[in-house]
């Protein structure tokens, strides 16, 4: 099957967004088929912000882990980060909050937790950096190593208990809504989550930096082809140890997101898995594993596939025994429905 | 030199967690090897593996914690202490502690036939086993393979949570489930309450979605539910971390006061809310994670004086915990408020 070049960029480009526009249409369809027009709630904006909402904290994630993707490395860290980050933020705004009542210090305290989020996921980041770019470890090895310490500090930290914030206001971070008149269920006000902002807010900022920088030209150099960017003069060794702290950064604002959204951090389950969903988000969204291509806007696309599939099951109450089957099914197929490189 | 540096380190890390690590466990103490028998025999201690599932939510982390104390109860005994993830680690974990020596496991497995074979491995070896809520398999020609095998009930889990939730609607209401990871536990107890749900024709049953005992997939999925149906008068979580994540969802969807939550296995905070009268939490129901405390009671209090064939004499072999609706009015005497879970 011959395809003009100029067909096949423009399929590369919009093939993740079409995959995403059919499961959104096939399921509306489904649904119009089996359930009574009056309960009919897939298609609504409420439904819409419940998906960007419930997804933009693996969303945050994934557009960190597009950077190391394309840079041809892999992060295995970064749930147990998120653990990390967001459990020692609690601790520390517990800490520096005293307890609850009238003469807590909720503000400094939350400044504290925000400060630790952020520092501690580029922290985190930049040690995976680290020992990927001059300890000469492979990022798969590097990161798996790492995840396990980074979620047994967290876990040993407070013996596998849930870590409980003693600020009420913490909450109102990840819980923010803005409320949007009109557009709700019943012609009621649409809650609009704030996390959703921060989300497509960091993608913008993502896309900018990949395709306006210096910085970004090299990270898409070095996945290409690492040797010929040594040669061209790109300083590897740091161009590394940035992405893995971007990652790392990308996981503290999700850190700070789910873990205010909680206002609690479980040590053993917060973050579990986010690493597949993130990865399986960028790669669903077209970007090579490769690393040398890809587009953070079609990370946001796989995020939502994801997202939609799993709204899907829920919706059309697809017995629990099956879901499994179904959205494996569905990432294949949006997977297999993009162009590919000739086979070797 | 940063290689030579980061293995410095890491070595240095492990020494100190190695150390830090070995916590109520005491120290393996240089055992006196079996003195000559001139003189007279030391008493020789008692080596017990332990062995559950990794604390993946509340419950197990509630496992871990009463393990622990029960430990500490019996400083006597060499205690041999895992958490495991999965089943292989599990069979890999009871089969270093056979290398061990071990004279008794209490075994909370992580999955029941994966476990089987190994854990007729120590049988053989002489091993006294206790077998805690997820039970072996029959072995060789249908015996039981544990020396005593204590369990929560989950079908009475099922059915009087459904009981209690059937009776507060008046028989009448749209409720929606949540479900947990699914195993036997799960089905057992889901089957048990919707046999009580199927049989009042006023109670609907609007949907049925897992929630994998998390409380961050219980709030994803009660969204969803929120969404979807405009009329729940009650949601039968079936546990208390699920019970956390579907009360946030409640609560940020400002429907609160239209609901109820019936969650279960008596989490603190969530006995507390009992305790305060909160609206949105009547009741709780027990299935509690102290049981691995009993069994590593039992095992102790069975083995320590020597007397275990006579003890075995009357001791049951099956030992059905029952499970009770925990309300208001006898909230206090399961809040344990210094425990973790």
């Amino acid at each position: 099957m011959a395809l003009s070049p100029r067909l096949t960029r423009a399929l590369e480009r919009f093939g993740p967004l079409a995959a995403l526009l059919l499961l959104i249409a096939g399921t509306a369809a489904i649904e119009a088929m089996t359930v009574p027009a009056e309960d009919r709630r897939f298609l609504t904006l409420a439904n819409f912000n419940n998906i960007l909402g419930q997804n933009s904290f693996v969303g945050v994630v994934a557009i960190g882990m597009t950077f190391v993707i394309l840079l041809g490395g892999i992060d295995l860290s970064v749930g147990a980060m998120v653990a990390l980050v967001g459990g020692a933020a609690i601790l520390t705004m517990n800490r520096v909050a005293g307890s609850p009542g009238d003469g807590q210090a909720a503000g400094p305290g939350i400044a504290a937790a925000v400060a630790v989020c952020l520092l501690g996921g580029a922290l985190a980041g930049a040690l995976n950096g680290l020992l990927i770019a001059k300890g000469r470890i492979a990022a798969f090895v590097a990161t798996l190593g790492t995840m396990a310490i980074y979620r047994s500090l967290i876990v040993a930290q407070v013996q596998g208990a849930e870590i409980r914030s003693a600020v009420p206001a913490y909450r109102g971070i990840g819980s923010a809504t803005i409320n949007v008149p009109g557009l709700g269920l019943e012609g009621g006000d649409l809650p609009l989550r704030v996390s959703i902002l921060v989300f497509l807010g960091l993608a913008l900022v993502a896309h900018v930096v990949l395709t306006r920088t210096v910085f970004g030209r090299r990270v898409y150099a070095v996945g290409d082809n690492a040797l010929a960017a040594r040669y061209a003069g790109v300083p590897i060794a740091r161009t590394t140890i940035n992405v893995y702290a971007i990652a790392g950064l990308c996981c503290g604002v999700a850190a700070l997101l789910v873990s205010s959204r909680a206002n609690s951090v479980a040590s053993s389950s917060t973050g579990m898995l986010y690493e597949l969903d993130a990865i399986a988000a960028v790669v669903i969204g077209g970007t090579r594993l490769q690393g040398g291509a890809g587009r953070v806007w079609c990370t946001v696309v796989g995020v939502l596939i994801l997202g939609v599939i799993n709204n899907m099951l829920n919706m059309l109450d697809v017995n629990v025994y099956y879901q499994g089957l179904l959205k494996g099914l569905i990432i294949l197929a949006a997977v297999l429905a993009q162009p590919k490189k000739a086979a070797l | 030199m940063f290689k030579t540096f980061a293995l410095g380190f890491a070595a240095a890390a492990a020494c100190l967690f190695v150390a830090a690590g070995s916590g109520p466990a005491p120290a393996p103490t240089t055992e006196a090897p079996a003195a000559p028998a001139e003189a007279q025999p030391a008493k020789k201690r008692l080596r017990i593996g332990i062995t559950v599932p990794a604390a993946d939510h509340g419950w197990t982390a509630g496992v871990g914690w009463w393990a622990r104390k029960a430990m500490e109860l019996y400083p006597d005994v060499d205690w041999v202490f895992s958490t495991a993830a999965n089943p292989d680690k599990q069979i890999a974990d009871i089969e270093d502690m056979l290398v061990r020596g071990v004279d008794a496991l209490v075994v909370l497995a992580t999955e029941s036939a994966p476990l089987t074979p190994v854990a007729m491995k120590a049988k053989d070896k002489g091993v006294f086993i206790v077998n805690v809520d997820r039970g072996f398999l029959p072995g060789k020609d249908g015996e039981p393979i544990a020396d005593i095998f204590l369990e929560g009930d989950n079908k009475a889990f099922g059915r009087k949570s459904a009981q209690f939730m059937v009776e507060k609607l008046g028989g009448k209401g749209n409720i929606v489930i949540l479900t947990g990871i699914p195993c036997t536990v799960d089905t057992d107890r889901v089957n048990a309450a919707m046999e009580v749900f199927n049989a009042h024709p006023g109670i609907r049953v609007l949907a049925q979605q897992p929630g994998f005992w998390s409380r961050e997939k219980a709030l994803a999925a009660m969204e969803n539910m929120l969404t979807k149906y405009p009329r729940i008068d009650a949601v039968w979580a079936s546990d208390d971390d699920m019970l956390l994540g579907a009360r946030q969802a409640i609560e940020e969807a400002g429907r609160s006061k239209q609901m109820w939550i019936l969650g279960g296995a008596g989490m603190k905070e969530v006995v507390k809310m009992v305790m305060d009268k909160d609206a949105m939490v009547p009741a709780n129901i027990t299935y509690p994670p102290s049981m691995i405390a009993t069994g590593i009671h039992l095992c102790v209090s069975t083995l320590r004086d020597g007397k275990k064939d006579e003890v075995m004499k009357f001791m049951p072999r099956h030992l059905l915990i029952d499970v009770e609706l925990i309300t208001p009015q006898n909230a206090k005497n399961y809040y344990f408020p210094e425990s973790v879970y």
